[in-house]
């Protein structure tokens, strides 16, 4: 039997596809005997006979065969547990998925819950609203100790102050008159008539506004009420302007101004 | 604490033979804490008030009475004249605060002042004279009826009011935080702040103008308007002329009826 390892050079040859190189190996390998010459001729001989076999040619049913084992083949794998497994994998997968997503709806939620019981959100505005009123009530305590100091300077700053309270009370009124028709310095009472004008809604500032006409004796309060009186078309006023202009101590540009005020109001 | 109180009653023409017309008496007053800040009060209704501030720590107050105002005849029926109604007052300092008071009104007193000059002044006179203060850093509470108020190279705030005068004022420095207010009747006004004060100006003159070389953002849209949202009414009237000054502040008020306001730039 020739050798295992020299089985590449002799199929080489038997196929008439040796080199050089090879031919020169075989011929040495046969004259040293290696390779028997004669198991070689034999190879050559067998291998000449099996070109002429005929290839049987596989009957129809075998066909057949083939065929009935390959569907059972494919019924087989489609139960198979391995399949089962993958699908059973893909089936968690899908359901994991899932079931994040409830997850993360759920926190969400129960997110929007907290923050609601927090900050309702249909309550926003009014928080600002009591916000703004509880600023609003702060610069009214402020204005009105302020509206007590000793100093005129921080008088007229509260006077000032009740500009920026947006609606004002009975409390703010009244100190904005008490200030109108005691306070010693003009030029804060000055300020006070313009403040009582600009919340004049109030029936209360406006009444006193009316009232204070006649109590006053500085020329430019006088005047400014004139102004108010005017702007807010208060005809009330007109007989407590004669009051002041019944005067004779009144000052003769606030008497030219306060005919010509009555003038305009009738 | 340590109280000082003065009381003088001049006898001008009986305790000495012949007295000049207008003897010009000094008081000082020491104070109760000397260095630290301090006020003056001083009323009168007839004569002029003079305060200057310089380093001093204390009150040193100069004044005259016009002998003239008494007519009664010096002797009489060979009987000479003791009383006397001409000048008299009184000073009491306490704790700082020092106020001039209890003149008599038919009298004429002309006040010239020295304070320190960190020191508060509310003065007022309503005839015969002016009111003029200089070098003095404060809060001034000035009035005057008939004659004119100066402040010349002061500090700090002032409300000041006439009614027959005119009103300069110089600042070099201002109290940032506080509000000022200028008004008189007839006279002009005339202020000057630091160029850099952050100001908001709130001007009027019926029958005169308004000047200014300040850079002023004036807003005149809100002559007359009407702000009716939901229940808060306003009224805003304003013939005023609102300008801001170095991007606004702190209101100062400047009103007069036959004058004209000049507002200028240091």
């Amino acid at each position: 039997m020739i050798d295992e390892k020299y089985i590449d050079l002799v199929t080489a040859y038997l196929q008439n596809d040796l080199n050089t190189d090879q031919q020169k190996k075989l011929d040495e390998l046969i004259e040293s005997g290696k390779i028997d010459l004669l198991d070689l001729k034999e190879m050559e001989i067998m291998i000449g006979k099996m070109d002429s076999l005929d290839t049987p040619k596989p009957s129809s049913a075998m066909r057949d065969r083939f065929y009935t084992m390959l569907d059972e083949e494919k019924e087989a794998q489609t139960v198979s547990w391995s399949h089962k497994l993958n699908g059973w994998m893909v089936e968690q997968k899908q359901r994991f998925q899932l079931s994040y997503l409830v997850y993360i709806a759920a926190v969400f939620l129960t997110g929007l819950m907290i923050g609601d019981l927090y900050a309702p959100i249909s309550n926003q505005d009014e928080q600002i609203e009591q916000l703004m009123s509880e600023v609003s009530q702060m610069r009214e305590v402020m204005m009105i100790s302020l509206l007590d100091n000793s100093s005129p300077t921080e008088r007229l700053k509260a006077v000032n102050i009740s500009n920026e309270i947006r609606s004002v009370d009975e409390r703010v009124v009244n100190a904005l008159l008490k200030t109108l028709n005691n306070d010693s310095n003009v030029n804060v009472r000055l300020a006070a008539v313009d403040a009582l004008t600009s919340h004049a809604n109030n029936p209360a500032a406006r009444s006193g506004l009316i009232n204070s006409i006649a109590q006053q004796e500085s020329p430019i309060v006088q005047a400014a009420l004139a102004d108010a009186m005017l702007a807010l078309q208060e005809r009330q006023s007109v007989d407590e302007f004669k009051k002041l202009l019944s005067r004779d101590e009144l000052d003769s540009n606030v008497r030219n101004k306060l005919e010509n005020t009555i003038a305009e109001l009738i | 604490m340590k109280t000082f109180k003065f009381l003088f009653a001049l006898l001008l023409s009986l305790l000495f033979g012949v007295v000049p017309s207008f003897a010009q008496k000094q008081i000082v007053i020491p104070l109760s804490n000397p260095g630290d800040p301090g006020q003056l009060e001083l009323g009168i209704v007839r004569g002029s008030i003079s305060v200057s501030g310089s380093d001093t720590e204390e009150v040193i107050i100069s004044y005259d009475g016009d002998r003239s105002m008494n007519e009664a005849p010096e002797n009489k029926n060979g009987l000479r004249r003791i009383s006397n109604n001409s000048v008299g007052f009184e000073v009491i300092e306490n704790d700082n605060k020092v106020e001039i008071g209890g003149a008599p009104p038919q009298s004429e007193v002309n006040f010239s002042i020295t304070v320190p000059r960190n020191f508060s002044l509310y003065l007022s006179t309503v005839n015969g004279g002016d009111v003029q203060v200089e070098n003095v850093n404060g809060e001034m509470e000035i009035s005057n009826v008939n004659g004119n108020v100066s402040l010349t190279n002061v500090g700090g705030s002032a409300t000041v009011n006439t009614v027959n005068g005119d009103i300069t004022a110089s600042f070099n420095s201002i109290n940032r935080e506080s509000p000022m207010a200028f008004s008189n009747v007839q006279g002009d006004i005339d202020i000057t702040l630091p160029s850099d004060a952050g100001v908001t100006a709130k001007m009027r003159s019926e029958w005169g103008e308004v000047y200014t070389d300040f850079n002023m953002e004036i807003d005149r849209s809100n002559r007359e308007s009407i702000e009716a949202d939901s229940d808060v009414y306003r009224v805003s009237i304003n013939n005023w002329i609102t300008g801001r000054i170095n991007g606004g502040g702190p209101e100062y008020m400047f009103k007069t009826l036959r004058g004209d306001i000049y507002l200028r730039k240091q």
